[in-house]
């Protein structure tokens, strides 16, 4: 009779044991695929946040051309980007990094880029503003490109440039 | 050898019954957990969607948005609006807003500030649940703009009311804002109100000024000044519609102080514009640049930047304002690069 009892304890105990194993698996694989919900979730929201970003910098007061206070969607004013781009560096931390995150925003020249002629920075280009986390830590990049007319009032010129937008996503 | 059977069975249903009653509390340990990830899932998707929506509100002025949203509340404060536990950082957004959004209806709006040139679009969040009544005498001309021309139809607006009329109803709204325009707060106002769900300002057309009150006991008194000033002076329609829109001179305060750091770093760049112009301009187009780069770009920033630190200061932008049209009109005359 006791042995009975035992044997009878025993096959309780490992019932359970296989039920907690049971259980457990689940758990891990259900918290595996919450893990991945989450992951994807960061990306969706990394896409809308590229979106936000290549939103707003499209329409910074800071580089958008104007005329009569008019403003003129996709222009860039090429008197506004050198002055830009040293408050974009000074105002980096307290201004601009709470409005883009990790980001880099980059007017690139593209017609005529005249390496002999140059509107932009040192080299037809200028990056305005460059957070960009460590390659071990960055887990994806979404770019987008606006395609823009650089308007040089002095000389009533414009030419076609490129504004490049890139939001990161990090560990 | 009976007894001790017995024994066995009892200990047996005892370790069932607590193995089950162990097993059980695990699984309604997870349920709970789970309805908590899953309600501040359901909570960022809707903060996360609503960043968009108002990204996109932002950078298109002028049209009134009308957004459906699930039946949450919505808080916002200075810095930040959130369901529940959740929350997003307003950033970089001037964003005036009642302190709770509540029903299924958000309206935003955006208006762009001018000074004279574009600075930032303030926005404009509220919905057809908030009421808002304009007090003024039925003769007042500014006080009809504002509720005819600057307030939009779509928000839930009572027609003008005398300040003769002593009582006005309750309908039962969660956030009424009374806007006593060229005209004191009346005190008999508030009778029919809870006095946690009534806020309001005066706009003094003369001087430029808004001041924001709040109820205490039966009467209107100037809201506190221990976290922000309590009157401001405006500079445009897009400030003195922020203050409709604000729930408080806290959440008016921190809204201006990012739209005068905005301000700030735009007068900058227009004022090196004008700097480079003057070198390469004619000598007729010298003129209006220089005097906008020496005179009236400075003193705009050097004021942006005392605002920033108090916005109750009294600056002199609009004077200035109206010097840099001048001059953007004579740089137009004499078909030089404008000022702005």
């Amino acid at each position: 009779m006791k042995r009975k009892s035992q044997i009878q304890m025993g096959e309780t105990i490992a019932i359970l044991i296989i039920f907690i194993l049971f259980v457990s698996f689940g758990l891990i694989f259900y918290a595996r695929m919450m893990e991945q919900g989450n992951q994807d979730k960061r990306e969706e929201s990394l896409e809308l946040w590229a979106v936000q970003v290549a939103q707003k910098a499209s329409f910074l007061p800071e580089l958008q051309c104007s005329e009569e206070n008019v403003r003129k969607d996709n222009c860039i004013d090429l008197l506004k980007i050198t002055k830009a781009a040293e408050i974009f560096d000074q105002r980096k931390i307290d201004y601009y990094y709470p409005m883009f995150g990790l980001a880099n925003i980059t007017i690139i020249e593209i017609f005529p880029n005249d390496p002999t002629d140059i509107h932009l920075g040192t080299d037809n280009y200028v990056e305005l503003y460059t957070e960009i986390p460590p390659n071990d830590k960055m887990l994806k990049k979404e770019s987008t490109f606006i395609p823009i007319t650089l308007k040089d009032y002095a000389n009533k010129k414009s030419y076609f440039g490129i504004l490049s937008v890139e939001v990161y996503l990090s560990k | 050898m009976q007894k001790k059977a017995i024994i066995d069975v009892q200990f047996n249903w005892i370790f069932i019954i607590i193995a089950g009653a162990v097993i059980l509390l695990f699984f309604v340990s997870v349920i709970n957990k789970q309805r908590v990830v899953s309600d501040n899932q359901i909570s960022s998707t809707i903060l996360l969607d609503l960043e968009s929506i108002l990204t996109g509100a932002k950078v298109s002025t002028g049209t009134v948005n009308i957004v459906d949203i699930p039946k949450k509340e919505i808080g916002f404060e200075c810095n930040k609006y959130y369901i529940g536990g959740t929350n997003i950082q307003i950033r970089d957004k001037v964003l005036f807003s009642p302190d709770v959004i509540k029903g299924t209806e958000l309206i935003t709006w955006a208006v762009d500030w001018n000074v004279p040139f574009w600075v930032t679009n303030f926005l404009y969040i509220t919905t057809k649940e908030v009421r808002y009544i304009v007090v003024a005498p039925y003769s007042d001309s500014f006080a009809q703009e504002i509720h005819n021309d600057w307030l939009p139809d779509e928000i839930t607006k009572d027609p003008i009311i005398d300040p003769s009329q002593p009582n006005i109803q309750n309908n039962n709204n969660y956030r009424v804002k009374f806007i006593y325009v060229n005209t004191a707060p009346i005190n008999s106002h508030l009778t029919n109100f809870p006095k946690e769900v009534v806020q309001a300002i005066k706009i003094d057309e003369s001087s430029n000024k808004i001041t924001f009150y709040r109820p205490v006991g039966n009467a209107w008194q100037t809201a506190s000044t221990a976290l922000a000033p309590n009157s401001f002076d405006y500079i445009g329609k897009a400030p003195l519609l922020g203050a409709i829109f604000s729930h408080d001179n806290i959440m008016y305060d921190c809204s201006m102080k990012r739209a005068y750091h905005s301000l700030n770093i735009t007068a900058t760049i227009y004022e090196e514009r004008s700097k480079n112009l003057v070198t390469t301009s004619s000598s007729s187009c010298k003129t209006p640049h220089s005097q906008a780069y020496q005179n009236y770009l400075p003193s705009i920033i050097a004021d942006a930047n005392s605002l920033i630190s108090n916005t109750a200061f009294s600056s002199n932008i609009p004077a200035e304002i109206t010097n840099l049209e001048q001059q953007n009109r004579v740089a137009q005359l004499y078909s030089c690069v404008l000022i702005y």
